[in-house]
C-alpha cells in the first residue's frame, strides 16, 4: 500500500467517522442512534478512531524525522513532533482501556492518561518553535520580524481576551483541586501552542496550493481543532455540560485525524 | 546543495530562467512562493542583470536546493534541483 493510498483511506475513514459523530451531536434522538449505533457503539467509534490517527500520526513523524538528513533543521522539529504525538497516543490508549478493559462509559478525569496528554502540549509547542525557526532559516521569503512580532503578541492578547470569560466560571467552580486545575492547564497550554501555530499557518499560507501548503493546512487545522476541544472538554467536564459530549469527541477526532493527514501528507512528499 | 555543474559554460535570459526554476518548483511550493522564492535568491546572491550566467544559476540552484532541503528532504531536493537544471538546460542560448 502507498502512502498515498493509506492517507486517502484515513481520511475517508474520518470524514465518516466524523459524520456519524456530528449527526450524533446535532440529532441524539434520531433511530439509527438508538437502534444500530448505541452508546457503546458510539464510544467505541470515538476512541479508536482517535487511538487509531494518532498511532497512525506517531508512527509516520517517526518515519519523517529519519528520512531527514542528521544535521537539517526540520529533523529535529519532527524529533520533538514524535515524542509529543506518542505521548498522545500513550493517553489516548489509557482511556481506551478503561472504556474498553474495565469496561467503564466514562474514563475517570484526572487519570494518568492526563500525565501523558500533559506531557504532549511542551512537546508539540517546542516542535513547532523549531519548525518555525527552520522555515526562517530556509532563506524564503516568509514575512519580516515585526510582522510576526505584533502577530504573537496579537493572538496572546485575543486568547487572554476569549479564554477568560471561558476559564473564569472554572476557577470558581465546586471541583477537586487536581480537576480544577487541568481545566484550566489545558486552555493555558493551548494558548501557547496557538502562537506558534498562527505564525506557521501565516507562513504556510504563501505556500499555497503547493505539498508544502497542505501538509501545513491539516496539521495546523488538527492544532487548532486540539484547542477547540480542550475548551470544549472543560466545560463538559467541570460545569456538567453532557451535551457536549458529542462535539467533544468530534472535535478531538478531528484534530487526531488531521494530524494523521498532515504527517502522512509529510510522508508523500518525502518517499513518493 | 552542490550539484554537476551542467551549466557552466550557459548565458540564459534571467527572466526566462526564473520562469523554468518557477514551474519545477510550483507543484512543491505553490504559485506565490515559486514566483517570490528564486527572485528573492537571486536579490540576495546580486544577480540583477537580464543575462545570467552558468556559475550564476549554478549559486541559485545551490542556494534553492538548501532552502529545499528543509521542506522536501536531501534525496527529493536533488531531484527537484536536477529537475530545474534540466528545465534552463531546455531553455534556448542568448544570442
Amino acid at each position: 500500500m502507498t502512502v498515498r493510498t493509506l492517507r486517502r483511506s484515513l481520511g475517508a475513514l474520518l470524514g465518516v467517522l466524523a459524520l456519524i459523530l456530528l449527526g450524533r451531536a446535532l440529532a441524539p434522538a434520531a433511530v439509527i442512534y438508538q437502534d444500530t449505533l448505541g452508546p457503546r457503539t458510539i464510544l467505541a467509534i470515538g476512541t479508536f478512531g482517535k487511538l487509531l490517527f494518532l498511532v497512525v500520526a506517531t508512527v509516520a513523524t517517526g518515519l519523517n524525522r529519519g528520512s531527514f538528513e542528521p544535521g537539517t533543521p526540520t529533523r529535529t522539529a519532527w524529533q520533538w513532533l514524535f515524542p509529543g504525538f506518542g505521548a498522545l497516543m500513550a493517553g489516548q490508549a489509557i482511556i481506551a482501556f478503561y472504556q474498553f478493559g474495565l469496561g467503564l462509559d466514562e474514563a475517570p478525569f484526572p487519570s494518568i492518561a492526563d500525565v501523558f496528554f500533559v506531557l504532549s502540549y511542551p512537546l508539540m509547542i517546542a516542535a513547532l518553535v523549531l519548525f518555525l525557526r527552520a522555515y526562517l532559516q530556509s532563506g524564503f521569503p516568509v514575512g519580516s520580524r515585526s510582522e510576526r512580532i505584533g502577530m504573537a503578541a496579537g493572538i496572546l492578547l485575543l486568547c487572554a481576551a476569549i479564554g477568560y470569560p471561558i476559564l473564569k466560571p472554572l476557577v470558581s467552580s465546586e471541583a477537586v483541586f487536581l480537576e480544577r486545575l487541568l481545566n484550566l492547564l489545558y486552555p493555558v497550554m493551548d494558548g501557547l501552542l496557538l502562537i506558534p501555530t498562527a505564525l506557521l499557518i501565516r507562513i504556510s499560507v504563501r505556500f499555497r496550493g503547493g505539498a508544502v501548503w497542505k501538509i501545513w493546512a491539516t496539521l495546523l487545522a488538527g492544532c487548532v481543532f486540539l484547542c477547540i476541544a480542550d475548551a470544549l472538554f472543560a466545560w463538559f467536564s467541570q460545569l456538567g455540560r453532557t451535551d457536549l459530549v458529542d462535539l467533544v469527541d468530534l472535535t478531538y477526532l478531528l484534530s487526531y485525524g488531521l494530524f494523521a493527514q498532515g504527517v502522512l501528507y509529510q510522508r508523500q512528499l518525502l518517499v513518493e | 546543495m552542490p550539484g554537476p555543474s551542467t551549466t557552466a559554460s550557459l548565458r540564459r535570459n534571467t527572466s526566462e530562467v526564473l520562469d523554468a526554476i518557477s514551474r519545477v518548483l510550483e507543484p512543491y511550493i505553490g504559485r506565490l512562493m515559486a514566483k517570490t522564492a528564486p527572485r528573492a535568491h537571486c536579490g540576495d546572491l546580486g544577480i540583477h542583470s537580464m543575462l545570467i550566467e552558468g556559475a550564476q544559476i549554478d549559486a541559485l540552484l545551490d542556494k534553492l536546493g538548501l532552502a529545499l532541503v528543509i521542506f522536501l528532504g536531501k534525496e527529493k531536493s536533488e531531484i527537484v534541483v536536477q529537475d530545474m537544471r534540466k528545465a534552463i538546460l531546455g531553455l534556448g542560448d542568448v544570442k
